[in-house]
């Protein structure tokens, strides 16, 4: 798997993608240690691996709908949540609506 | 012409590969709004006497008259970024947080306010329908009133509560957050025995837990007004969002049943566009997890060669040329 040239700010460097694991390593907090909401428990960690194929599609759209070309026009290295078609970086844009 | 309007914030690819789907059709018109660059864009209006000239920047123009738009995705309207700072695009010498606190609100206030005021077409979907259904409880209760097969859920931040749902369910519960967090990308994931011992972080905040729905084949199903186009995900993790690279995609049917029931759920929530996730039994009954209001379709399209821009393009024209319905 591989970031295309014009993702390669948005989708982050394609390091290998490691979900799903509770981020604390034990679940019996220490003495002082502040708990941790469950639901943070399971982060997503690294960045997420897009398909050669979507990452192909993507080019071609971004190509096609001038959203390329707009790209060129941002200072920076990194795109929007929504600069790729499912996602953001290592996270995932779908409901937010005030994201 | 039919005036369409995206609100949306900055760099969003699915903003202009519709819009792109639009130009392709004659007689249509489309502006993008990037709300997360209002601030200091010195171009938005309202004026109580004469609403018809309330204007809104716009990425191609100069501003637009909300009153000339005919539909308008409701998208994304909030205005901030979802990546840190988690603010919209105020200028670098503003570091004042009372100041950005200010902007942030007061932009949004207003845009949203001369939106409600001034626009008169066709929401996709509606600001309060969709705030409604944002809400998982609300979604929860819409399903099952539809008729469809909901898991098991709790939502709570009682310990000991929490502790008898795990143990009722043979402790193959998931976990998850009801909003998500701006800072940190999460994930569904399976509660370990363990870890309900701790009751501080089960006591923080509730949390949605849920029967797990063994399997590997979900759904993702659009429904763009009346036309369902459904994916069939097929993946071995809990969660393929973060596994598109092991997902398989595929165009999928659905039944009548389960097209009426998530039908009915739109109806419910007065929503006119929705995807919805689902997963399947390993019998293949369709087991309800969640609808996005607006949620991202174009992987779909890049993964399953599922045609999605373009059916909602057309989809968006449809809902322009419709009679003026209720408000949702």
């Amino acid at each position: 798997m591989k970031h295309a040239p014009m993702l390669s700010a948005a989708a982050v460097a394609a390091t290998a993608l490691q979900a799903t694991t509770p981020a604390a390593a034990s679940t019996q907090p220490a003495a002082q240690a502040a708990p941790v909401p469950i639901a943070l428990q399971f982060q997503v960690r690294g960045a997420r691996v897009e398909p050669d194929r979507l990452l192909a599609y993507e080019k071609k759209l971004a190509e096609e709908s001038g959203f390329l070309l707009a790209m060129r026009r941002i200072t920076g290295d990194e795109l929007g949540p929504c600069g790729t078609v499912s996602g953001s970086g290592n996270d995932w844009d779908d409901s937010k609506q005030d994201c | 012409m039919t005036h369409v309007a995206i609100i949306t914030i900055a760099d969003d690819i699915h903003a202009y590969a519709v819009r792109e789907q639009l130009a392709r059709r004659p007689g249509v018109a489309c502006d993008i709004v990037e709300t997360d660059r209002l601030p200091a864009s010195g171009l938005m209006s309202w004026s109580l006497d004469d609403p018809a000239a309330t204007r809104v920047p716009t990425l191609d123009g100069p501003a637009a008259a909300v009153g000339d738009w005919d539909v308008l995705w409701f998208r994304r309207p909030g205005g901030v970024s979802w990546r840190p700072p988690h603010r919209p695009a105020v200028p670098d010498d503003v570091t004042d947080p009372a100041a950005i606190d200010l902007i942030v609100g007061d932009c949004r206030a207003a845009f949203i306010g001369s939106l409600l005021d001034g626009f008169r077409g066709a929401w996709v979907s509606h600001p309060d329908a969709t705030r409604n259904a944002e809400n998982k409880l609300v979604q929860l209760r819409a399903a099952r009133q539809a008729g469809l097969r909901v898991p098991a859920t709790l939502v709570s931040q009682s310990p000991d509560e929490i502790r008898a749902f795990c143990a009722a369910h043979g402790h193959r519960v998931i976990v998850k957050s009801l909003t998500g967090s701006q800072w940190a990308p999460l994930t569904p994931g399976v509660i370990e025995p363990a870890m309900l011992a701790d009751d501080r972080s089960l006591a923080l905040a509730p949390a949605i837990y849920q029967a797990m729905v063994e399997g590997q084949r979900h759904l993702r199903v659009h429904a763009f007004g009346d036309e369902f186009i459904a994916a069939q995900i097929e993946c071995p993790a809990l969660d393929w969002r973060f596994h598109l690279a092991e997902s398989t995609v595929t165009h999928t049917t659905l039944p009548a049943s389960l097209r009426d029931a998530l039908a009915r759920v739109l109806q419910l929530l007065g929503l006119r566009m929705g995807v919805f996730d689902l997963k399947l039994t390993s019998e293949g009954e369709p087991v309800w997890l969640e609808v996005n209001p607006q949620g991202q379709f174009l992987f779909v399209e890049g993964l399953g060669d599922l045609p999605l821009a373009a059916p909602f393009a057309d989809f968006l024209l449809r809902e322009a040329r419709q009679p003026l319905r209720a408000a949702a």
